[in-house]
């Protein structure tokens, strides 16, 4: 681990608030060490580390005119790459809360695959089925067990009675039992 | 200026090319202009409003005497040094954080106490939608101003820094509108000047509770 001189770093720090660039770049450069040897403390992840650096790198660039030279400098960067952070652990928490994990991704996208033949196989088969009924027949059922209405509505659209509605669809699913029995489907 | 993460060099390169001379904007003439504008607020309402709102007017240096008043100054005064410790990285905003939180709590027992001594627990209706509405009113022009000086620095820990405004600038409001409001009892007192300042400050620090919890607040 470096070793960096603070009060080094102080004047470097007051010669760039006077618009010295040279003395600016140093000074972030110094900075950029300080930063690693605090974050090593704190986090595992390389990258993250390197994030977290540049985070308060453009921090300090930004927050620079509230530096106070009777102030220690090492306080004033370090409660900059103290609040990066917290916000750095705040994100990670909310990240962490809906991540799912690739195993368990892709056991879910396999179930879904899954599903989604198995429902294109059944829509298939029951449009082969409707093919082989009448138009009323077809109304029937596409009434009661694809658009889920209630008997008493299906008939009031159809204009039957309940009672002939109930007669006419039993016939209907009579008919599908022995299509599928006749044609395999 | 936004700008775009690259690796540590070439990002140090930028904002090095980035720079300017640059002016340090520190705490002492924004805490000398709060106190200036809290004093100046509390002149205009005595002089200019009290003869428009009020018949009654009481003494105005036995007003600055009075300790609910010198107190809840005091409240005000070390919040709005707290809010400004922490938009300043490195300060020690935590020791105001405390001070204004106990001065907060002082006046409060203060009022409590006066009231129990008096044994005056009513007030009139009137007296507490003006009142309310006054220290509401003051209160959001102070909160503006304490924003934008916020704003002029580097807000590092931003809960501290919005409850410390809303406290200065609610706590300010009400001390403006006391020294115009007719009725001094303990029991008005803590309804209508008390009671709004520790509701908006609860207010904010159940906004800030939700965010941090369900959001992310990027200082």
């Amino acid at each position: 681990m470096e070793n960096i001189d603070i009060n080094e770093l102080k004047n470097l720090m007051l010669q760039a608030l006077e618009g010295d660039q040279d003395s600016y770049k140093k000074f972030l450069m110094n900075t950029s060490k300080l930063l690693k040897n605090y974050f090593y403390t704190k986090v595992y992840d390389q990258t993250v580390i390197e994030d977290l650096v540049q985070e308060t790198l453009i921090s300090i660039h930004k927050a620079k005119h509230t530096y106070d030279p009777k102030l220690s400098i090492s306080n004033w960067i370090l409660s900059i790459a103290y609040r990066r952070y917290v916000d750095y652990v705040r994100k990670d928490i909310r990240i962490k809360k809906f991540e799912i994990s690739t195993e368990t991704f892709n056991q879910y996208a396999s179930n879904v695959r899954y599903k989604t033949e198995e429902n294109y196989d059944n829509q298939e088969r029951i449009k082969s089925i409707l093919e082989l009924m009448t138009e009323r027949e077809k109304k029937i059922i596409t009434l009661l067990k694809l658009e889920n209405y209630s008997i008493k509505d299906a008939a009031k659209i159809l204009n039957l009675s309940e009672s002939a509605m109930k007669v006419a669809a039993h016939r209907a699913y009579k008919k599908i039992k022995k299509i599928l029995s006749e044609n395999d489907i | 200026m936004i700008y775009n993460k690259k690796n540590t060099e070439e990002l140090i390169e930028i904002l090095a090319k980035d720079l300017k001379p640059t002016k340090r904007k520190g705490w002492k003439f924004p805490c000398v202009i709060w106190c200036s504008m809290v004093i100046l607020l509390i002149l205009v309402n005595y002089y200019v409003f009290s003869d428009f709102f009020r018949s009654v007017k009481h003494s105005f240096w036995d007003l600055l005497m009075n300790p609910i008043f010198l107190i809840g100054f005091i409240a005000s005064v070390s919040s709005f040094i707290c809010a400004i410790f922490a938009a300043l990285p490195g300060r020690n905003y935590v020791l105001w954080k405390y001070i204004s939180i106990l001065f907060f709590i002082l006046w409060g027992i203060l009022i409590l106490y006066q009231m129990y001594v008096h044994e005056n627990y009513e007030i009139s209706l009137t007296e507490f939608y003006y009142c309310t509405t006054g220290t509401m009113i003051i209160g959001l022009i102070l909160f503006i101003f304490v924003y934008i000086f916020i704003k002029k620095r580097f807000v590092i820990d931003w809960k501290s820094t919005i409850l410390g405004g809303i406290l200065a600038s609610s706590i300010s409001g009400t001390v403006c509108v006391g020294f115009i409001c007719q009725s001094h009892e303990a029991a008005h007192i803590f309804y209508t000047h008390y009671l709004p300042v520790l509701i908006l400050f609860l207010i904010g620090f159940i906004i800030f509770f939700i965010k941090n919890k369900y959001f992310q607040i990027r200082s």
